[in-house]
This record gives C-alpha cells, structure tokens and sequence, in this order.
C-alpha cells in the first residue's frame, strides 16, 4: 500500500492560481475526499496527482518519492473520470483488459484477471458489450473495473458519482466503499457532495479557492468547523455570531440573545467576533417551566415544525435567534407554542469570523 | 361486436391535404433531382450510348459494339497508363493522409503562433489548382527558384543536372500539388474530427498505462478512423480523375485516363470521341469500384471489431 503525499502543490494557469499550497497526505489503504464547490482547484489538484498537468511548484510524492518527474503512464495510477470515458470502440472485456494488454501481459493471465475482476463488479454476463449498450451504473462499474485491474498504487476518482440517478448513487457509494475496503487501495476522491463525502471518505478536505481550508475526519469538518464558509458547506444550521469573551476556565460567547456559555478552546481569543454552531439535534427543548436545567436556556415560540425520516424539526425563534432544533421524542409542540430551548455547553463550537 | 375506430368522412379538401403532404418532400427535392438528373445521368446516359457505338452527331451509328473498348485495351500504353493513373492517386493520398494526421495532432498542442500556423495551412484550400501548378514550375522546373538556387551555390553544374521533378512519369510534380492542396483538406478534417473528440480518452489510456504510440494506435486512430476514410475517399477520387495538373505536369505520353480521354476527344477525328467516351466510362467504372471495395473492407472490418 502506498502513501501519497501533496506537498506545498501549487498550479497556476496564466494569471490565475488554480492551487494555491496544497498540503495533505492520504495513509496508505485510506480514502481521502477532496470537497469544495465547482472551480476550487481540486480536479486541478488530482490530475497533478495523476500527472496530467505538471505542477507549478510543489511535489507529489508516493511512499515519499517525488513522481513530478514521472510520466502518467508509468506512476501506476489507476484514475476514474466524471464523464468514464470508456472506449467506444472496445467491448467490456477489451476496455478492462486495455492497461492489461498495454502492460504486455500474457493472454491467459489477462483472460483471469479480467473474469476476475468482472465477477468483482458483477458484469461477467456483460463481457461483450458495447459501452453504448450499457447503462450509467454499468459504465461507471466498467470504469472502476478497468482502472483496478492493474493494481495502482493510488486510485483517483474525479466526482465519480455525480452523473448517476439518486438511487444508483447510494448503491454506487456503497459499492466503492467495500471495493475500496476490500483491495485496500490509496484513494483520492472528489466531489462538491458532503453526504458523499461523509460517507465515503476517512478524512476530508475541504478546498475553497485553491486553498485547503481544512483537514480532518467526517465528523470533525461536520460538528466542529473551522471556518464560516465551511460550516456553510457542510450544510450546518444554527449559526450565532456574536463576540468572545474568555475566563480562565470558560469562555462566553456574547450574542444578540445574551451570553453562551461554550466549552473553552485554545484558539478562542477574547474580544474577537466569532460564531457559535450546534447541531439541531444537539439542542433540547421543553415546555417551559419544564426540568430543562443550567446554562444557555432562552425561551422561545415555534415557528414552524417539519416531519422527516421519524423525527420533527422545529424551528425556534427565542431572543432575536432563529434556531433549528430536531427532537428525536414522541412529544408534539404545535406551531405558535412557547417552549424553553437549551444547549449543553459541550456541545457548542465556537470559531472565528 | 369489434369496436371500429370512428372515421369521419374525407371532405375534398383534407384528401387535397394529404395527397399534397405524401408529395411535399418529392416536390421540394425536384430542383436538385433535376440539376443531378440532367446534368449527370443526362450526360452519363449519352457518352455511355456513344462508348457503345450511338454517336449519330457524328454520323457514327454502329450501336450495339464492344469495338471501341477492345480497341482501348489494346491500344499501346493503354494498361501503362492505368497503372499511372492509380500512382499518381494512390500514393499523394497515402503519404498526404499520413502527414495530415500527424499535423492535426500536433495543432491540438498550444505553441506560440498556433493562430497564424492555423491561417496559413489552409490557405492552399482557397488557391486554384492551378495556381499551384504554376508555383510548383517555378519552384522545381529545371529552370526553377530551386534549381537556380543550387546552381548559384555550386551544388549542380548546370541547372540541367537537377533531378527532373516535374514533366517526367515519376510525378513528383503532379504529387507535389496533390499533397499542396490535400494535406490542408484532410487535416482540416481530421482536426475537427479529434476536437470532437477531446483529450480525455487519451489522458485514460495514459493513467492505464499506454504510452505515447500505443495511445495512438489504440485509442486515438480507431476514432479518427471514420474521418480518415471519408477524407481520402475524396481525395482519392478527384486524384483519380484529375486533369489539368497531370495535363501540366506529366511526362507526355502515355499519360493518365483522363488526359488521354481528352487527348482523344481532341483528335481531328471524331470517331475518336467515342473511344474517348469509353475512356470516361471506364474511369468511372474503375473508380466507383475502388472506393465501393474500399468502404466495403472498411464496413467489414469496423463489424468485425464489434461495432454497428
């Protein structure tokens, strides 16, 4: 298994900086996603990965070998594209045995290995079709199947998923999933998806303008993110500005609705403008006058309340607050009624403006 | 009881409709089926009656004979002159469409003065033949730009110890203008073609592991290939029955089908002209079935390797 390692990646084009100081290392057998809107530099980023454009400055570095140098068709890559890019011109069998017969293996080895694979991606009926005869999810798995065949040291995936319908989407995720876990291959991954992001990857990074803007597992970048934008991008609700001020032991975030008490950070810097996320379903709400106990409780009215998927989500708007608040209990609160919210401090994070 | 689908009773005029609707492509069509009919069929029909012996303009009336082409096979320099006429179409389209595509794929790169290179290689494609005829005389006639060049530089003696390229059945001149005036063609073709087709499924064979030439042959000339053929059918057929510039530039007798066809239809004698027609005739015969075989191996080969 391989490490693949960026290294202060830079890619400009003219006047204009596709990358702008990429560092990131995916562990060896791991999947990285890289998650950013359309245009932020991580397709840029892959296809240096891949050697299809030569960086500007930076490294690439496999096992900590620098392959800058490196032709694409000899860093074993494997690189599945948005679009497949099958060959139309070759059957199934022929598109999946092409890095094979590229590599000049022998023909009996490459009849093995391609019934083999086949069975993986389960197309072994479909041998000998054309790729304009097959469907999107056929063709995506023909793409994976022929890029695997060689065994690359690193696999690139360049929004494999987004042409797909919703429902071929979920089965091709989990599909990749187990491939992935299964041949325990270096993986790159991006997309502008974060549930597939989320869902797909050990550790993310999010890009914004040709910049890493932060690294860490799924579940660091959804409940604790570094930066507005991000928290945006993750699809995070409940934002609340307002202005620190640290203790010693606790730190106050004082916003338009009276001070939040939040679990201290390192980086919380007293009288900077910051703001404060929670999770919907970190927020508990009651009747008021209810057991709901400690600090960070305001009383509010519900503004509107939407059944989805077993669970109500509320909104509350309290003291100049607007927050989304879901509640996993059997209890109903209509529209219009008073009710106490409360967040625990732990579960507030708080990050600079 | 069966159900009958209502039909409501056909009014004059919807049956005007309909007869005018079966007829709108037909009619729409006829100005160009006539111009075809007429001007090709019309004058194909004719010379095909007089290679057979019905020229009554010339009070020739002997239809129907094969005697005017038992003559031609027989006539001295005839089978040469097949044989040249095949040379000087074959090997310009060969070499021309090698070239052509080996130009193409150096334009998808960028370079500096990608835009003035891309102005000036087709500029040939708006120059008469002619015209390049002319230049290709003061180029490479033994008089010629070149030959007085190496003459002043002491390289030849006298400018007649240069190689004669041009009057001479080698063809080098005939080819020279051939591939001045194709090679923009079928590069134009050929680079819209691999436009069309982007650089991804050559950036795909490269991360499978395809090198530069295996690429090429594997990946990039199987999908140029339906461009190629169309182009060198083209340039295949007008070399074939070129005129003028083998007229020019060839070495005299025996001389290509089509500048003996003329030779005869000049002679003072007009029953000459039917040979001549016989010629045209078997032009086009041979002609026709070259390109037919041609696409038909290639249809052949594109279903044995699976497509449709």
């Amino acid at each position: 298994m391989t490490e693949l390692r960026l290294a202060a990646l830079v890619k400009e084009f003219d006047d204009f900086t596709a990358v702008d100081h990429i560092d990131l290392t995916v562990a060896p057998g791991s999947l990285v996603a890289l998650l950013g809107p359309s245009g932020c530099g991580k397709t840029t980023t892959l296809r240096m990965v891949a050697g299809l454009e030569h960086p500007t400055a930076g490294d690439v570095l496999f096992d900590g070998e620098s392959v800058v140098g490196v032709p694409t068709e000899r860093r074993n890559i494997g690189m599945v594209f948005q679009r497949y890019v099958l060959f139309p011109h070759m059957n199934v069998a022929k598109n999946v045995s092409f890095g094979l017969r590229m590599r000049r293996v022998s023909a009996t080895e490459i009849e093995r290995k391609v019934a083999e694979v086949l069975e993986v991606v389960q197309l072994q009926d479909l041998a000998r079709r054309f790729p304009s005869q097959l469907s999107g999810g056929q063709q995506q798995r023909v793409a994976i199947a022929r890029t695997v065949i060689t065994d690359p040291r690193v696999l690139l995936m360049d929004e494999p998923l987004s042409n797909l319908d919703a429902k071929l989407r979920e089965e091709m995720r989990a599909f990749i999933t187990r491939l992935q876990r299964q041949l325990g291959i270096t993986t790159l991954f991006v997309t502008h998806d974060q549930v597939e992001a989320i869902e797909l990857a050990d550790r993310i990074g999010v890009m914004f303008d040709g910049r890493l803007v932060q690294f860490g597992t799924p579940e660091e970048i959804f409940n604790r993110p570094r930066t507005k934008r991000v928290a945006d991008f993750m699809g995070t609700n409940n934002l609340i500005p307002g202005r620190l001020d640290v203790q010693r032991d606790a730190s106050t975030l004082v916003s338009v609705a009276g001070p939040l008490q939040c679990a201290s950070g390192a980086h919380h810097v007293s009288g900077e403008d910051a703001i404060a996320t929670v999770r919907p379903e970190h927020i508990d709400i009651g009747t008021p006058n209810g057991p709901l106990q400690g600090p960070n409780r305001f009383t509010g009215r519900i503004d509107d309340a939407v059944y989805y998927g077993g669970t109500l989500t509320y909104r509350v708007v309290a003291d100049g607050l607007s927050l989304q608040v879901r509640d996993r209990s059997t209890r109903r609160f209509a529209v219009g009624e008073e009710v106490t919210v409360h967040i625990d401090p732990s579960h507030l994070w708080v990050f600079p403006e | 009881m069966l159900a009958t689908k209502p039909t409501a009773p056909r009014s004059g005029r919807s049956r005007r409709a309909s007869w005018l609707q079966r007829l709108y492509v037909p009619l729409m069509l006829t100005p160009v089926l006539l111009t075809i009919g007429v001007l090709f069929f019309g004058a194909l029909i004719v010379a095909l009656l007089q290679s057979f012996g019905h020229a009554p303009i010339y009070g020739i009336e002997e239809f129907p004979t094969l005697r005017h082409y038992r003559n031609l096979f027989t006539l001295p320099g005839f089978w040469s002159s097949v044989g040249l006429t095949f040379y000087y179409a074959l090997v310009p389209t060969v070499v021309g469409t090698i070239l052509s595509i080996y130009l193409a794929l150096m334009l998808r790169r960028r370079f500096r003065g990608k835009g003035l290179v891309q102005f000036v290689y087709k500029l040939p494609l708006m120059i008469p033949y002619l015209v390049g005829v002319a230049l290709t005389i003061v180029l490479f006639g033994n008089g010629g730009i070149i030959a007085r060049g190496m003459f002043a530089l002491g390289v030849i003696e006298s400018t007649r110890d240069f190689p004669r390229l041009i009057y001479s059945h080698a063809g080098w001149g005939i080819m020279i203008v051939y591939l001045w005036k194709q090679i923009p063609f079928t590069t134009l073709i050929v680079y819209s073609v691999l436009m069309g087709l982007g650089r991804e499924s050559e950036e795909a064979a490269a991360t499978l592991g395809a090198h530069r030439w295996q690429t090429f042959w594997h990946v990039t000339l199987p999908q140029i290939m339906p461009g190629i053929v169309s182009a060198t059918v083209i340039v295949f057929a007008f070399n074939f029955g070129s005129f003028e510039v083998p007229f020019i530039l060839g070495g005299g007798f025996p001389n290509t089908l089509p500048v003996e066809a003329w030779r005869a239809f000049e002679d003072a004698d007009y029953s000459n002209r039917l040979r001549a027609m016989a010629i045209v005739m078997f032009i086009g015969v041979l002609s026709g079935a070259v390109l037919f075989t041609y696409l038909a191996a290639y249809r052949r080969f594109e279903r044995l390797r699976g497509r449709q």
